[in-house]
């Protein structure tokens, strides 16, 4: 068994995509600020797209980190939902944007988060495309220095779904400890497109 | 994750093995393990019914198959998978404890040891749901338990500081339904919607309920509600009502009610005690201002009752008038304590505002000066629960030492009335004779008549077989001197009317064709009957 131990949330090793688990607010919380703040104290960019406020967030990790750190906040329905849904297309677009622009923004290597709290409302084929969504993103982490973290709620995400997640993911922190996915099959994967 | 010999239940030496090393059995692969492992983190902490949609989720990583079910209804007794149609059926079953199967259907034949890994997982499934069944009921007992400890806050709370209608909100907000109070006379005092036409008893039927109740240790279903009795059994007769019309109220709305209905006739009978208390300080009140009190005990105790001592009343007397064909006497005390609660009903005072007393048979009233009497006598003889009645009214207080002399006034003005027909009289109204009651010397008055009519008097006294002079000249002037109206009055001949007129004037010498003569002895006379009426003068 591959029980990475916690420290890959703090590290986040380049080219890493990988899925956390969360069961309340207060886990969310403390692992996101952890994952951020790991960013920041490395003088890494961080980013994440989420519904939370933005002062709030910024403030978890600041408290943290201390009072200068920085957090890139992307609203939910400015990504994930841009449009009123979710579309696996427009975010893998956006996603290789964002990876694409930030050396021209002066940051080599970014810790991206996205809260995917919200996806308790896909209906199956909703599902389908997020899945095709983490499929690409599995052929894109390897291209980049950056590490992709997808932020899964368990309150929100169905049952049926979780195994899913997990086989869409090379890694997963499931009550704070991260492993090798042994549900991940690359051959089973149904990526778009890597966008150009 | 296996701490007991996973044999004993399982039937398989594999699971002892996997358990004692942590090494898979041949024909399982680290990955399977790895699986089950993060799988048994999954499960932790979630619903059995999430539990399930995990495990089907789960089997197609495990074992090639084309669709999974879970079957919660059989529980076959079997420790190992089975063939069944189309597929295979792997026990979920755990220590003491088979919930069922796991149906892995499949178009190929799957040997032992590719169902292994399923089996692991139908055991770890096993525990899960078993675990989160546990949880579920200790989440129900906590809940339960918390339900308990607010009711048990709320009515606590409303025990120490709140009234009937506080008692009723909190059984309504703890129950969700709609709550009633019942009092004896009927009156209902509703909390949390409208109490339904349905749950609205006869008298007859209400009262059987009350004894059913007398007899019953707890409270009781009474078609579409559970109703408690407020109260001592030996003597209750107000009811705590939960209405129930799906019949699904249960054990803890029971004890709500009950719990409810215990500090409600604690409240009760607080309520009682009070407005007992507060009852006898009127009565106290009332009693020493008609006695005539000094005033600063009347305005003290006046202060205490929020009773204003200097808005003008009067003493006004209220008598039940005996229906026809019965005897006259002493009004029973239930149809006095009528009589008073209608009298303040007429005059509008609220319930413990009261200024009235039930006295030797009659009531005692103190009404604002300034009642209409004319329409508070119309309102008491609509008033079913009052009966008929006759009304004196005394004169105006208007210090707190008029009232011994508004009571004298209407004692006074009742006597002269009293065989009269009218059903009001008021003392300001009496005409001569309330100029003769204002006399406070019973001497002067006797003086007077004895001056006038003493001949008159005494001639009756020493014949009493004599025509009655004085009732002649009573209806004489009565008529205004008429001797043809006098006669009929009398039903006599005129001329007798003549000859007894003649005879007074020559008993008393008096000369009646003189006015101011004339006009003296017709004063005499109705002093006559004032004191006849009203005895001797109070001092």
């Amino acid at each position: 068994m591959t029980n990475l131990g916690s420290a890959v949330l703090d590290e986040a090793p380049e080219g890493t995509h990988l899925a956390v688990l969360f069961g309340d607010p207060a886990e969310r919380e403390t692992l996101l600020t952890r994952y951020l703040a790991g960013a920041v104290r490395r003088g890494e960019g961080a980013v994440c797209v989420t519904a939370e406020a933005a002062h709030e967030l910024t403030g978890s990790v600041r408290r943290v980190v201390g009072p200068t750190a920085e957090v890139a906040v992307v609203p939910t329905h400015d990504s994930y939902l841009r449009g009123g849904q979710f579309s696996a297309q427009f975010m893998a677009g956006w996603v290789a944007d964002l990876v694409r622009q930030a050396p021209s923004g002066g940051v080599e290597r970014q810790c991206i988060a996205g809260v995917l709290d919200w996806c308790g409302d896909l209906d199956a084929s909703g599902f389908e495309d997020l899945y095709r969504y983490e499929s690409t993103l599995n052929l894109l982490a390897p291209t980049i220095r950056h590490t992709l973290a997808c932020f899964y709620d368990l309150q929100v995400l169905p049952a049926a779904q979780i195994i899913n997640v997990l086989r869409t993911h090379p890694r997963v922190v499931i009550s704070g400890t991260v492993w090798d996915s042994p549900f991940y099959d690359e051959e089973e994967l149904r990526p778009l497109p890597l966008p150009q | 994750m296996v701490n007991e010999d996973p044999s004993r239940f399982t039937g398989d030496p594999r699971l002892t093995e996997l358990a004692r090393t942590g090494t898979p059995p041949p024909g399982m692969a680290c990955t399977e393990l790895h699986k089950l492992t993060l799988l048994s983190m999954l499960m932790t902490d979630r619903s059995e019914s999430d539990i399930l949609d995990l495990a089907v989720a789960t089997v197609p990583t495990l074992v090639a198959c084309t669709g999974v079910d879970i079957d919660l209804d059989t529980a076959d007794g079997t420790t190992g998978p089975s063939a069944v149609p189309g597929g295979y059926a792997i026990p979920i079953r755990s220590l003491n404890l088979q919930l069922g199967r796991l149906i892995v259907h499949t178009d190929a034949a799957l040997d032992d040891n590719a169902l292994f890994p399923v089996q692991v997982l139908a055991q770890q499934l096993a525990v899960a749901v078993d675990n989160a069944r546990r949880h579920a009921r200790e989440h129900d007992q906590v809940a339960a338990l918390n339900r308990v400890l607010r009711m048990h806050e709320l009515l606590t709370a409303v025990a120490a500081g709140g009234g009937l209608a506080e008692i009723t909100d909190v059984v309504a907000e703890l129950t969700g339904r709609v709550v009633a109070l019942e009092y004896r006379d009927g009156t209902i005092q509703v909390s949390g919607g409208t109490w339904a036409e349905g749950c609205v008893r006869s008298p007859q039927n209400r009262a059987r309920l009350v004894e059913r109740l007398r007899r019953e240790p707890r409270s009781v279903r009474d078609g579409a509600v559970l109703v408690a009795l407020v109260g001592h059994r030996s003597d209750a007769t107000t009811l705590l009502q939960i209405a129930d019309p799906k019949r699904t109220a249960g054990e803890y709305e029971t004890l709500v009610l009950e719990y409810a209905a215990a500090i409600a006739a604690v409240e009760l009978a607080r309520s009682a005690s009070l407005a007992e208390a507060e009852h006898r300080l009127r009565l106290g009140l009332i009693t020493e201002l008609l006695l005539g009190v000094p005033e600063p005990l009347a305005r003290a105790r006046a202060a205490v009752l929020e009773v204003d001592l200097d808005e003008p009343r009067r003493v006004a007397l209220i008598r039940p008038v005996p229906a026809p064909n019965t005897s006259e006497g002493s009004a029973e005390p239930a149809v006095l304590d009528r009589l008073r609660a209608g009298v303040e009903r007429a005059m509008g005072r609220p319930a413990g505002a009261e200024l009235s007393i039930v006295e030797a048979g009659q009531v005692v009233c103190l009404a604002p000066a300034e009642q209409d009497w004319v329409e508070a006598v119309k309102t008491l003889r609509a008033d079913t629960g009052a009966g008929p009645c006759r009304v004196v009214v005394g004169s105006t207080c208007r210090t707190v030492a008029d009232y011994p002399t508004s009571l004298r006034h209407a004692r006074q003005a009742a006597a002269l009335s009293e065989h009269g027909d009218r059903d009001l009289v008021c003392f300001d109204t009496l005409g001569i004779h309330r100029l003769l009651a204002l006399s406070n010397d019973a001497g002067d008055l006797d003086d007077y008549i004895r001056e006038w009519l003493g001949t008159l008097i005494d001639y009756r006294r020493r014949t009493s077989t004599a025509a009655d002079l004085i009732g002649t000249l009573r209806s004489y002037f009565h008529s205004g001197a008429s001797i043809t109206a006098t006669a009929a009055a009398l039903h006599l001949h005129e001329s007798t009317v003549k000859y007894r007129l003649q005879r007074i004037v020559d008993l008393t010498g008096h000369d009646l064709s003189d006015p101011p003569t004339r006009f003296a002895m017709q004063v005499a006379i109705h002093a006559l009957e004032a004191r006849d009426a009203l005895g001797p003068t109070p001092d």
